[in-house]
């Protein structure tokens, strides 16, 4: 196989500012799949755009040379480029939603793209439209021709992003994070789909991602990207089986679903240098637990271990020799066992009960606002959780499980059901009643940027739930609840006087998760507190929330989509779709015997990273609407076992086991 | 969308009707009807007589707001409020003080102030986007930036100076067009050349800078780059992917101000002495003649309430996603 894209020493930089790519170099071979990995803000993206020339302002490229089939890209004055762009080279985006131009039809954006490079008749170029939404498996393509992107669901917004870049039949396509918006199930579809396409045309893929899993399911050749630079490259067999770059090394500990059997994960400490303040010697020598002065000192160049495999790291280098002996490259066993196990922790009191919560948003219709229907957001749920244990709520976006945690904290005003926590009914108390059971329970949101006052400083954030619910007798109690809080949370004492916007992600989470804790709750909500977040930080935010939960006996709810991340906390998982469970049992039950087919969906979308990834269970279509769910079982539209009872009869509950149960038909007496 | 639209329209009745008794109450607070006949009588000669006269003739004889003499619902009907406000409901205006129809008056009033008003709107509209086009074309450049320099020049002088300084040159100096008047047909438009240019020179600083300042935001937007990615040249990109995007918050501040374009312009049409509707609004406030007043202020707020429907139905129009209901 030729080389198609061969890259080498390219540098972008802000305009009299740090260099963001730096001195990179890789080649793709025709119909190959390169994976570019890395952490958020470590350069992956400028990279993509270099190679587009489509930079931002005030980011420019300094030099080196990108050669596309033999042309110098770089040289190319401005229309020649544009006939490459969308020609030769196209790219897609990680947020189809926003990716699309929102008043323009689907059909007139990919005829756009089409008509630029391709001399067309208009009735050939709708038919070739039509032809390219069936390629990426669009149903009924004629029609969408004539749609909106808002009137399409995300999966098919991303389907209809390759289309576009397809019309130029390009022989690179550059895919930037394409999967990382959408639920795993739709993730398993997408990837598939650019498999498949890969197969027909023979181009080749660079693909931009975060997500090993991913990056084990399609690429031949990877490379790992750390604060502008490449600090390893090597086939996908060779890195999955021996990761070189402590940093590497560590991204794969850092999975929760590498923990054993209670361990916390192995986090990297800190976060990626922001550019300003890039270290001097290797860059990622502060956070590496294998660095010795040279390290902090000088650069490590690029070294070669094998065919196909290099690093950029001292302890492959000239330089290893001075490294002290006896100091064994880490791997998953060393980190230190917890001194008690998580699992099985909990009490036998029922902290939490809900039972049968409805939560309905009425639709309203006609001059008089009359009510004409109902979107069943949450429709008939009940859980319950025990002091000190962790209950996970799994579901695909849409299926209402962020809704049920803001029903439990009666944020949203429940329609029916009743809450009991500690034994008290909380549905229908009024505000003052309300304020006296708040303390118990606590939320700790999804982004942290967005959930902290930017305008108060940490101190106040802890400080103003005390206020509110009178916790502390007075002000110096208070000032020492906080710096406890801090400590908690694993945040210096100075932390206190700083404003929100002055910490990383990760940190951030942490004063969320001190925020919640400083009324002294039984209860915390977490929905989605690290989705939000790198996967090393992430790492780090579950081991802590595990260690207080160890010390402090809190029991958890964990609003999820992520189902590693159950396999590393949950002690109970409950599986929701369309706002309703469909399984409920322990994490052994549910992530290694599950019995819904939705489920077993779901379970087998996730892309593993050790290859023993299941046979993908492909769902057909989008999740429905809530305001108009199916007849019958909710999912028979997409179940491939589904027959006439699924369609008219929604299943009860049957047990398989005291702790085991599922909403389906395929177990219960029917059939 | 209809269902929508007549809701919409219900809403507007007990909007109408604050408006209504606030004029009134602002309007009484400030002159009694005393002062009103002391104003049409002349200050000097006038006797006690003579001002309850001009009362009863004018309908200012009766209770502001209440009746507390009269019978049933007549206590409310038998008031100034209800006698001069309720009629306009179905857009009979009445009399103004001097004993003209105010309809009538409005009508012959109308077509002065559209010859500048509706000239003045599309040429300025047409003027700014350009110019706020051009701005974002070359942006981050020195021409850009004299852009956005000339821009804040023109919005730092005041409107009057505009007008008194093209009077004095175009008028004085050149002898383009006469300094103030009117004429009917198409002697008009010598009269209103100059003050449609000095509308549209007025405003072209804000707006332009507005507009811009939108243009940026959409044009940093993903779609955008999604369009460059396709080999999409920058002018295509503007004029099919931003332009229309960036249609949806100026239709916002523009098509609202459409209906209010038959009110005149209050400043230009007084400096220009052009009879339309602008400089009618401001003589029956220095007469304090209520009638004309609360006429005017009610078709204000009628034709700004057309304005607000339009612009939800302008949106349907630009914007795919929006569905009225």
């Amino acid at each position: 196989m030729t080389e198609l894209l061969k890259v080498s020493s390219l540098v972008t930089r802000l305009n009299n500012g740090p260099r963001i790519v730096d001195d990179i170099s890789f080649s793709i071979k025709q119909g190959e799949t390169f994976a570019l990995l890395g952490e958020s803000g470590c350069g992956k993206s400028m990279t993509a755009l270099s190679l587009m020339r489509l930079l931002p302002g005030g980011i420019h490229i300094e030099s080196g040379t990108v050669q596309l089939d033999e042309a110098d890209i770089l040289a190319l004055p401005e229309r020649i480029m544009r006939e490459v762009r969308g020609g030769k080279m196209a790219m897609i985006f990680q947020e189809p939603g926003l990716s699309l131009n929102p008043v323009m039809t689907v059909g007139d954006q990919i005829a756009e793209a089409l008509e630029l490079h391709h001399e067309l008749h208009d009735a050939a170029v709708r038919a070739r439209c039509v032809e390219l939404l069936d390629q990426v498996g669009i149903p009924d393509a004629a029609r969408r021709l004539n749609e909106y992107p808002f009137q399409l669901s995300g999966g098919m917004k991303q389907r209809v992003m390759i289309a576009m870049a397809l019309a130029g039949e390009p022989k690179l396509l550059i895919a930037d994070e394409p999967t990382t918006a959408l639920d795993v199930t739709i993730q398993a579809q997408v990837l598939q789909l650019l498999r498949d396409t890969q197969a027909q045309t023979g181009m080749a893929l660079l693909l931009i991602t975060h997500d090993l899993g991913v990056v084990s399911e399609m690429a031949h050749q990877v490379a790992v990207m750390y604060a502008g630079h490449i600090v390893e490259q090597a086939t996908r067999e060779q890195l999955f089986a021996s990761p070189a770059h402590p940093y590497t090394q560590k991204l794969f500990a850092a999975l929760p679903d590498a923990a054993l059997g209670g361990q916390p994960l192995a986090a990297i400490p800190g976060s990626v240098p922001p550019l300003h303040d890039i270290p001097k010697g290797c860059r990622f020598a502060p956070r590496c637990d294998k660095a010795w002065a040279l390290c902090h000192e000088q650069a490590p160049e690029w070294t070669k271990l094998a065919e196909g495999q290099g690093v950029r790291c001292h302890l492959y280098g000239e330089g290893r020799w001075e490294k002290r002996e006896g100091e064994a490259i880490l791997s998953r066993a060393d980190a230190p066992p917890s001194p008690a196990s998580g699992r099985g922790a909990g009490g036998e009191d029922k902290l939490l009960q809900v039972s049968d919560l409805k939560v309905h948003f009425p639709i309203r219709k006609g001059i008089l606002q009359r009510t004409a229907g109902h979107v069943k957001a949450v429709d008939g749920l009940s859980l319950e959780i025990q002091q000190g244990r962790t209950l996970a709520l799994v579901g695909e976006s849409g299926c209402g499980k962020t809704t049920v945690g803001k029903a439990l904290l009666q944020l949203i005003r429940p329609t029916a059901g009743s809450v009991c926590y500690a034994g008290n009914n909380l549905v229908g108390l009024d505000a003052q009643q309300l304020r006296e059971q708040r303390a118990g329970m606590q939320m700790v949101f999804q982004d942290p940027y967005a959930s902290l006052n930017p305008k108060m400083r940490v101190a106040e954030i802890l400080q103003e739930g005390m206020d509110a619910l009178a916790i502390g007798n007075n002000g110096a109690e208070r000032q020492r609840r906080i710096d406890e809080l801090l400590d908690q949370v694993g945040l210096a004492q100075a932390a206190k006087w700083r404003y929100p916007h002055e910490f990383s992600g990760g940190q951030r989470q942490r004063i969320a998760i001190a925020r919640a804790l400083a009324v002294n709750p039984k209860l915390l909500i977490c929905d989605e507190p690290t989705s939000a977040l790198d996967v090393s930080v992430q790492a780090q935010i579950l081991n802590l929330l595990k260690s207080l939960q160890q010390e402090l006996r809190l029991s958890y709810l964990f609003i999820t989509h992520n189902l590693a991340v159950v396999e590393y906390l949950a002690h109970e998982v409950c599986v929701m779709y369309l706002g309703r469970i469909v399984e409920r049992g322990t994490a052994a039950d549910v992530l290694h015997n599950a019995q819904h087919p939705y489920t077993r969906a779901l379970l087998s979308a996730v892309p593993r990273i050790d290859g023993r990834g299941m046979e993908v269970i492909r769902l057909a279509g989008d999740m429905p609407s809530p305001a108009n769910p199916p007849q019958g079982c909710h999912f028979h539209p997409r179940c491939v076992h589904a027959d006439a009872v699924c369609r008219s009869v929604y299943p009860a509950a049957t047990n398989s086991s005291t702790t085991h149960a599922v909403h389906c038909h395929l177990y219960g007496g029917e059939r | 969308m209809i269902a929508y639209l007549l809701r919409r329209i219900l809403y507007a009745i007990p909007i109408l009707i604050g408006v209504n008794l606030l004029t009134f109450a602002l309007f009484f607070v400030v002159n009694t009807p005393d002062d009103m006949a002391r104003m049409q009588l002349g200050i000097k000669r006038v006797t006690p007589e003579a001002i309850a006269k001009w009362k009863q003739q004018h309908g200012y004889d009766k209770p502001l707001l209440f009746d507390a003499r009269a019978e049933g619902a007549s206590k409310l009907t038998d008031t100034i409020f209800f006698e001069k406000s309720a009629s306009m409901f179905v857009f009979d205006f009445g009399y103004s003080d001097d004993g003209r129809n105010i309809a009538r008056e409005i009508q012959t009033r109308m077509m002065p102030s559209l010859a500048i008003a509706l000239p003045t709107f599309f040429v300025g509209l047409f003027i700014y986007i350009t110019f706020a086009l051009l701005m974002t074309l070359f942006r981050a450049t020195a021409l850009d930036i004299a852009g956005v320099a000339l821009c804040v020049l023109l919005m730092s002088v005041s409107g009057l100076f505009y007008i008194i300084g093209g009077q004095f040159v175009a008028s004085k100096l050149w002898h383009w067009v006469p300094i103030s008047g009117y004429a009917g047909g198409m002697d008009s438009i010598k009269f209103v050349v100059l003050p449609i240019l000095i509308g549209v020179i007025g405003s072209v600083g804000a707006s332009s800078r507005w507009y811009r300042t939108i243009f940026l935001e959409e044009i940093g937007k993903d779609y955008v780059r999604t369009a460059r990615a396709k080999g999409l040249s920058e002018l295509r990109v503007l004029f099919r992917h931003v332009l229309k995007n960036a249609m949806i918050p100026i239709l916002t501040g523009v098509v609202v101000v459409i209906p209010l374009l038959f009110m005149g312009s209050l400043l230009t049409e007084s400096f220009f002495g052009i009879p339309g509707l602008g400089s009618y609004t401001i003589d029956a406030i220095n007469a304090q003649d209520f009638g004309v007043v609360r006429a005017m202020v009610f078709l204000g707020s009628v034709l700004y309430i057309a304005g607000l429907i339009l612009t939800d139905i302008s949106y349907t129009i630009v914007d795919p996603r929006v569905r009225l209901q």
